[in-house]
């Protein structure tokens, strides 16, 4: 059972409406380990993220966890499920009206039935972790984007979850207190044995802490396996994903001149 | 989750406890573990946390013992952890509360 992935996905296809994001994507999620989600921008991981974390919902036969189909999770699975993970969102997603403690305190409060003082201590341990201990009293408006996410993260950690869930958990942040964040992340997979899921776009902090990599690319997956696989895989599209030469530029001014042009393509030459 | 305390000699408290020290079964013995300390420890004495029997805890436990480290000491009383599993130990370290509970350099767990 402990070899066994977490979370398996089969060809689990994904829409907006009627517009298709994900498609086809086959993936596990090990235990213990740590997964990282790259691709540039708007190729679908916190869509995958949400199908992961059951926000976004899944046909049956698309997902398990812990080998269970989750399409046949009822509600109170599900509730089971939230509650064994953190999640980080993108966004970082604070309550504006309640101090960054408080904000931590939340989910122990709504969830547990441990006393006020207790639940105090845990999340001034939380904060601790992420070095915002001087931050506690603060308004989520009065802090920085990196201290935001600091502090989201602190309160995805404020049920010990098993599995965390990050979704760019270092845009924002200085590269030192980034480091300090690939860290805590590797501390908590080495010292708990967390199952960890991160999406990022640094490619230098995702070859630090990364078990395993998926390289998505337009709704689909480029490719996944240990880190040395990646580098060494010599794909195209890999290789320019890992070397920067994005043609997200290449692609945006193709339908940047349709716009203008009403989608008509022109062919010009410029003569000498 | 339960605790048995003992006073084997004067000036010196063992708490024992059993079970898992998580978030779900702390708020079950917490009053009257911390009751049970405050009555019985006297000032300047010892008190011994056996973990032995409770190897698996959360930051729910350590909290708690942090609560109990709080409650001796207002009575300038001493604890001791006993008995810590590696497991648990390692938490205590990831808490960075390793000096506040006298425990060994982290460099020292094995891994
Ligand atoms: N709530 C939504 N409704 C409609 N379309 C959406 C929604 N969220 C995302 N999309 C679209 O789905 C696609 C994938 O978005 P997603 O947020 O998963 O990308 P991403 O890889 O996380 O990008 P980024 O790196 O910028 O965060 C994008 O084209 C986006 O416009
Ligand atoms: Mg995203």
């Amino acid at each position: 059972m402990s070899d066994s992935p977490f979370i398996a996905l089969q060809k689990l296809n994904s829409y907006y409406g009627s517009r298709q994001i994900l498609h086809e994507i086959e993936c596990t999620i090990p235990r213990r380990k740590i997964t990282v989600i790259m691709g540039i921008s708007g190729c679908g991981k916190s869509t995958l993220l949400r199908h992961l974390i059951g926000l976004k919902p899944t046909e049956a036969g698309e997902m398990s966890i812990e080998g269970k189909d989750v399409g046949t999770f009822d509600e109170s699975d599900m509730r089971a499920y939230r509650m064994r993970m953190g999640v980080l969102f993108q966004g970082g997603a604070l309550f504006n009206s309640l101090t960054v403690a408080q904000n931590v305190a939340t989910p122990l409060k709504v969830h547990t039935r441990l006393a006020d003082s207790t639940i105090a201590i845990m999340a001034a341990i939380k904060l601790h972790l992420v070095g915002l201990t001087g931050a506690a009293d603060r308004m989520p408006s009065q802090l920085s984007g990196g201290m935001r996410k600091r502090a989201g993260l602190a309160r995805a950690l404020a049920m010990d979850p098993e599995i965390l869930f990050v979704d760019e958990p270092s845009s924002g942040l200085d590269p030192i207190t980034a480091a300090g964040l690939d860290d805590l992340i590797l501390e908590l997979r080495e010292t708990l044995g967390m199952t960890i899921v991160v999406v990022t776009h640094e490619l230098e902090s995702a070859f630090r802490i990364a078990d395993q990599m998926i390289v998505m690319d337009a709704g689909k997956i480029l490719v996944a396996g240990a880190p040395e696989e990646i580098k060494s895989n010599r794909d195209p599209r890999v290789v320019q994903f890992l070397e920067r030469r994005a043609d997200e530029r290449r692609t945006e001014d193709e339908s940047y001149m349709a716009s203008l042009l009403g989608g008509r393509k022109v062919e010009c030459e410029i003569e000498e | 989750m339960q605790f048995d305390v003992q006073k084997p000699q004067p000036g010196r408290l063992l708490v024992r406890l059993e079970g898992v020290l998580d978030r779900n079964a702390v708020p079950s013995i917490r009053k009257k573990l911390l009751s049970a300390i405050r009555k019985n420890v006297s000032e300047g004495g010892v008190v011994s946390l056996d973990l032995s029997r409770a190897p698996e805890m959360d930051t729910a436990g350590v909290a708690l013992l942090v609560e109990a480290l709080e409650s001796v000491s207002g009575c300038h009383s001493k604890l001791r952890l006993t008995g810590l599993s590696e497991k648990a130990g390692r938490l205590i370290r990831l808490t960075r509360l390793e000096q506040v509970f006298g425990l060994k350099d982290a460099s020292q767990s094995p891994e």
